[in-house]
């Protein structure tokens, strides 16, 4: 057997490529033995912080782009996301330490859930992608556990028989890709060889585990359920990072098939969790349900901005990302607030909050109407973006979905009104029941959160210009 | 048999394979099944995938298989694990509302 020095060269080069998730291991390793030696959470927490601090650093001082036509590559989109998602883990970790005085393996998965995030941005065969699919998975189906309650096990047991089928599916359609193209690089898939609907049904089956990390339709059972039982910290940090990261992998993956087979496909997909997610939402009595249906139909406006597969959408598509990250943490904060006060987690718990007082009335109003998408917040940016990226793409293909799915995706932005101006309503026209006051360090990290929201709008291009000049 | 390749009548079993743990994983309530029905789903793609590999004459295939089964055994350790809290709490192995 003859073995090829320059290729084993080679992978060893390549190698400084990945230095990154090689640290994230050893993060990885060190804090799960440092749960071993001494049993204290605050000593963990600061381990994790300090380890992923560094990790950020490390993102900025290795970046090297890596050529096409690998197993994986390295480009400023998967860089930019990676540090996005290191520092939504570290706001994740600091902003909810309090609800976690949980076993110390608790930080070793939420490090190994963003390794798997991170290698999923990279990911361009098959083979990375159903690893680092299936090391979020796994890493989220303990999570969901962590809170030791019976309801939590049936949650997190359901969950991992959902993503289980789905990951079966997916590889089912990747089996069936190998047997049209002989290959598993997404660079060399050609799947025009067969008829147009076939190709449809193999794509879908193919992304079946994407779309279950981005929740979206078909495989966005487990949200609500889930959402239900998972600790605070993971349940903002859940809702972002794997979204942003599949994001990303199926934007790479979309750019190799025929136009008209990822526009009916996406477009489909959006369309119908946009749809599912508002409707849902509408008849919710609780926060938690609430916050499900609404990141679901936030899945499918994310992937709006992926189908066009422009780089105008991919800066769509992260400059959301971010937003969504902003609100979705500030929504996950009141619900902390309301959560350490009572059980119940109904949206009755606001009632009258407005007038009383009326900073926290200014505030939670002004998340809701961002995640309805109105002016003066920067959810109506993010949807502008989005929807403009899918514009010009409709002048460039003429294909009629696009428009279809432009109507209806501005229609549900009308239909999520009905259900998130609910609390502001509450908080306003009706009478107050419990005196509840929102403690002054509680409130300044409200505004934190939300501040930036209402800049975003003003000024987008602090951050756009900076993706402008980064992802080219 | 004659005219049917070794090609046809692997993805015949495979697709066969899939109905069933597709079937068994919607119908029962019994997470043991469930469970055997995911794997039988894994199973009909490496069967799908060594088929192919066979066909294109590549190895290519036969490592995604080695690593579909490394993940697979993860996935059930982890399954009977939570398997095991679930019959603590509920004192059976079947999934109700």
């Amino acid at each position: 057997m003859q073995i090829d020095i320059q290729q084993i060269e080679q992978i060893f080069l390549r190698t400084t490529e990945l230095i990154p998730e090689i640290y994230l291991c050893g993060l990885y390793l060190v804090v799960l033995i440092a749960g071993f030696f001494r049993r204290s959470s605050a000593y963990i927490v600061e381990l994790t912080v300090i380890g992923v601090v560094i990790h950020i650093l490390v993102l900025f001082f290795f970046f090297v782009p890596s050529a096409e036509g690998g197993l994986w590559q390295v480009d400023a989109i998967s860089q930019f996301a990676k540090v996005f998602m290191s520092v939504a883990l570290l706001l994740a970790i600091i902003l909810f330490r309090k609800n976690s005085s949980l076993a110390e393996e608790y930080y070793s998965l939420l490090i190994a859930i963003l390794l798997g995030a991170q290698l999923l941005t990279m990911a361009r065969h098959f083979l990375i992608m159903f690893i680092a699919v299936e090391l979020i998975s796994l890493s989220s189906y303990g999570l969901v556990f962590f809170r030791f309650r019976a309801e939590a096990t049936a949650s997190a047991i359901r969950y991992l028989i959902f993503g289980g089928a789905s990951s079966a599916i997916s590889l089912y359609g990747i089996s069936l890709i190998y047997g049209i193209n002989g290959t598993f690089f997404w660079h060399q898939i050609d799947v025009s060889v067969v008829p147009k609907n076939a190709a449809i049904a193999i794509c879908f089956l193919a992304l079946a585990s994407l779309f279950f990390k981005i929740s979206l339709f078909p495989f966005h059972v487990w949200v609500s359920d889930v959402y239900q039982q998972l600790p605070l910290q993971v349940l903002a940090f859940l809702s972002v990072v794997p979204k942003i990261a599949a994001g990303v992998a199926l934007y790479q993956f979309s750019k190799h098939i025929p136009p008209a087979i990822s526009i009916f496909l996406l477009g489909s997909v959006a369309l119908l969790s946009m749809l599912v997610g508002n409707l849902g939402a509408l008849s919710q009595k609780g926060m938690r349900k609430l916050f499900a249906f609404s990141s679901i139909a936030h899945a499918g406006f994310l992937i709006v901005a992926i189908i066009p597969r422009t780089i105008s959408g991919v800066h769509a598509f992260l400059f959301y990302g971010i937003v969504y990250a902003l609100m979705n943490y500030a929504f996950v904060w009141i619900l902390d607030w309301q959560e350490s006060l009572t059980e119940d987690d109904s949206l009755t718990f606001w009632r009258g909050i407005g007038n009383i007082q009326p900073f926290v009335g200014i505030e939670v109003t002004t998340l809701m109407i961002s995640l309805v998408g109105l002016p003066i917040t920067a959810g109506f940016t993010t949807k502008l973006l989005a929807f403009s990226a899918l514009w010009e793409y409709y002048e460039l293909e003429k294909h009629v979905f696009l428009i279809v799915v432009l109507i209806v995706g501005l229609l549900n932005a009308l239909i999520s009104l009905f259900y998130y101006l609910k609390i502001p309503y509450l908080m306003y026209f009706q009478k107050h029941t419990t005196a509840n006051y929102l403690s002054f360090a509680r409130s300044i990290v409200l505004t934190v959160l939300i501040f930036p929201l209402l800049v975003l709008f003003f000024f987008p291009n602090v951050i756009l210009n900076f993706l402008f000049v980064l992802i080219k | 048999m004659i005219g049917i390749s070794y090609l046809q009548i692997s993805l015949y079993l495979g697709a066969l394979l899939m109905c069933i743990g597709v079937t068994l994983v919607i119908t029962r309530r019994n997470l043991i099944m469930m469970l055997i029905g995911i794997e039988l789903m894994l199973n009909a793609s490496n069967l799908n995938l060594i088929a192919f590999g066979k066909k294109f004459g590549q190895t290519e295939s036969h490592l995604f298989v080695l690593f579909i089964l490394l993940v697979a055994a993860a996935e059930i350790s982890i399954a009977l694990a939570l398997l095991i809290q679930f019959y603590k709490h509920f004192q059976s192995s079947h999934l109700e509302n």
